[in-house]
């Protein structure tokens, strides 16, 4: 934190400043790590020894930050997956519970996702809440700090609306008409047939006694990375209370859903698209206005690079996530950890970092439209005329990419 | 409080304290220059951090101890134009921040539009407007930090903020 006391500025713009300034002040703690470097240095430095040991700091934030990026995605898995757990469960009524989630109109639930390690001496997380109503509208509500609340209302079927009420801006959020995890899925419920690894036993939970399971994540879907979900169901009213979702690939991470209340009445003005008066629309990103060319150059590279560090082979997932497949390529590559100095100027480190935006561009695609295809179970780079990765565009051109990265952009 | 000049003294000693306490004084403005610059929050702490490590390991070669913060100001910049330059030969696509996996979080949102603009103002006006609004100075800290008149360190701040507020209304036309 800063020393210094000032006084208050005057105008908008210096006050949205040291606003921003003083969030940033929060955010940053650079003298332990400059510390260690300083120690780390075996000559020159100006530092005697450390009187104390050195901390390993244990993950990377810039990884963590991911992490904590993608809950809005991670917050649909996590409690539609409970749909699916209920049903593998053996103990409970399944057949009530699943007749009562599947007649469910809505819940809402507290969420909050946190790392399970320290960060330069802090737990970064976040809190937010989390709204959903048949058939498959979402609003999700995350702090920002400074009392903001940024919210986000998706669909599937239809465009929905990002707010940020700290810069007074929306931006249209895209239909989520695309491929997801398949535990999102209600639909495929009767398609899995696997069993909760381990029955939690029993709690109670705000007075009313639950039972409790807990499965891997790669069960549930081999592509959302490693990790357990654990569920707690209400005895009395046969539905999930409290989830608990563990990610513990290269940074450990839990997301908690508690509080959750099922089939309340929710507010249309919930899922208002309408942006609050006086917001700006934000300008598109740059990468929005990119060429298809450009976009496949972008993915091809990521693929390439993939296939060099896993023995010929592309991520070995039927849908790709930009942080999975970013900490798959980090494990391949060696790096665990923080991954800062030298470590992190190292050509390879960048490639992979460069090559998250591959990743990055392959999901949204995936997400976002419904003819996206991956292939990469199946293709590899010796499959020349084999299609590993595709999508139709609204004007009807088909893009592709073939198992040997050759690219095509076929029009009707 | 203690001075610049005096916790770089301390430090020159070894002593850690000053130098935790130079980094917590300096560390906002040196990663909203670097983040500016590089459009990106984490390389630009590294950068910073790289920077802090250089400037300490270097902190003899400083003339005059009161003007470490300009000092290390120069240097984060000259360290980030550098890694941006290294990445642009490494890549020329741009990553699809917020919409894809990297959501940052809205004050970061709120930075990235600013800062880009605020890394265009002339040198000096970009110093004081940094120091003040960003790290959190007082303009007689900014004017003893720079070796400035105060006079001077308010007529810059007044012309950074006006030539700030026409580079953002230009952008937005």
């Amino acid at each position: 934190m800063n020393e210094h006391q000032s006084t208050e500025p005057d105008g908008d713009m210096e006050q949205e400043l040291m606003s921003l300034g003083k969030t940033l002040g929060e955010k940053l703690s650079l003298s332990q790590r400059v510390l260690d470097e300083l120690d780390a240095a075996d000559d020159n430095s100006i530092l005697p020894p450390p009187a104390v040991p050195r901390l390993r700091r244990p993950i990377g934030d810039l990884t963590m930050f991911q992490k904590l990026s993608v809950a809005t995605l991670a917050a649909s898995i996590a409690l539609v997956a409970t749909l699916w757990l209920v049903l593998s469960a053996d103990s409970v009524s399944l057949a009530e519970v699943v007749e009562n989630i599947r007649q469910a109109t809505s819940y809402q639930a507290d969420v909050r996702m946190e790392t399970r390690m320290e960060v330069d001496g802090n737990k970064p997380s976040i809190v937010g809440k989390y709204y959903w109503r048949a058939p498959q509208d979402v609003r999700m509500e995350t702090a920002m700090g400074d009392g903001f609340t940024r919210v986000e209302i998706i669909f599937r079927d239809k465009a929905g609306i990002e707010i940020d009420p700290r810069a007074k801006t929306y931006r249209v959020a895209a239909a989520r008409a695309g491929a997801s995890s398949p535990i999102m899925k209600l639909q495929n419920l009767s398609d899995f047939s696997q069993r909760a690894q381990k029955q939690l036993g029993e709690k109670s939970i705000d007075g009313s006694m639950c039972d409790g399971f807990e499965i891997k994540t790669s069960d549930i879907d081999p592509s959302a990375g490693n990790g357990t979900l654990e569920v707690w169901v209400d005895r009395t009213t046969q539905l999930p209370v409290l989830v608990e979702m563990q990610i513990s690939d290269q940074v450990p991470t839990v997301m908690v859903f508690e509080n959750i209340v099922w089939n309340s009445e929710l507010n249309e003005s919930l899922f208002s698209t309408v942006p609050p008066k006086d917001y700006k629309l934000k300008k598109p990103s740059n990468w929005s206005q990119r060429t298809n060319a450009e976009k496949l150059a972008t993915m091809t590279s990521a693929l390439k690079k993939f296939a060099a560090l896993n023995g010929g082979k592309y991520p070995q997932v039927k849908v790709i996530y930009g942080d999975v497949t970013q900490a798959k390529m980090l494990e391949l590559g060696g790096y665990e950890g923080v991954i800062r100095g030298e470590r992190a100027r190292e050509n390879q480190f960048a490639d992979i970092m460069q090559s998250t935006r591959g990743w990055g561009a392959m999901n949204q695609i995936m997400r976002e439209n419904a003819t996206a295809e991956y292939h990469g179970l199946e293709v590899g780079p010796e499959d020349a005329d084999k299609v590993l990765f595709s999508w139709k565009e609204k004007d009807g051109a088909t893009l592709v990419i073939y198992g040997d990265l050759r690219t095509a952009e076929l029009i009707k | 409080m203690q001075s610049t000049e005096q916790l770089v003294e301390l430090a020159k000693g070894g002593k850690r304290e000053a130098i935790a306490t130079l980094v917590n004084r300096y560390e906002r403005a040196a990663v909203a220059t670097a983040w500016g610059i590089l459009g990106d929050f984490h390389l630009a702490q590294d950068v910073t951090q790289d920077s802090f490590v250089n400037a300490f390991r270097q902190l003899s070669q400083l003339r005059s101890s009161k003007t470490f913060g300009t000092w290390l100001m120069t240097s984060v910049r000259r360290n980030a134009v550098r890694m941006k330059g290294r990445q642009q030969r490494e890549t020329t696509v741009e990553f699809p921040l917020a919409e894809t996996v990297m959501q940052p979080e809205g004050w970061m949102v709120a930075f990235q539009e600013i800062l880009p603009t605020l890394v265009e103002l002339p040198l000096q006006e970009y110093e004081v407007i940094s120091l003040r609004y960003i790290n959190g100075f007082s303009v007689g800290q900014i004017a003893e930090e720079t070796g400035r008149p105060i006079g001077t360190v308010t007529k810059q701040l007044s012309r950074a903020i006006a030539r700030l507020r026409d580079m953002v209304v230009e952008l937005e036309k």
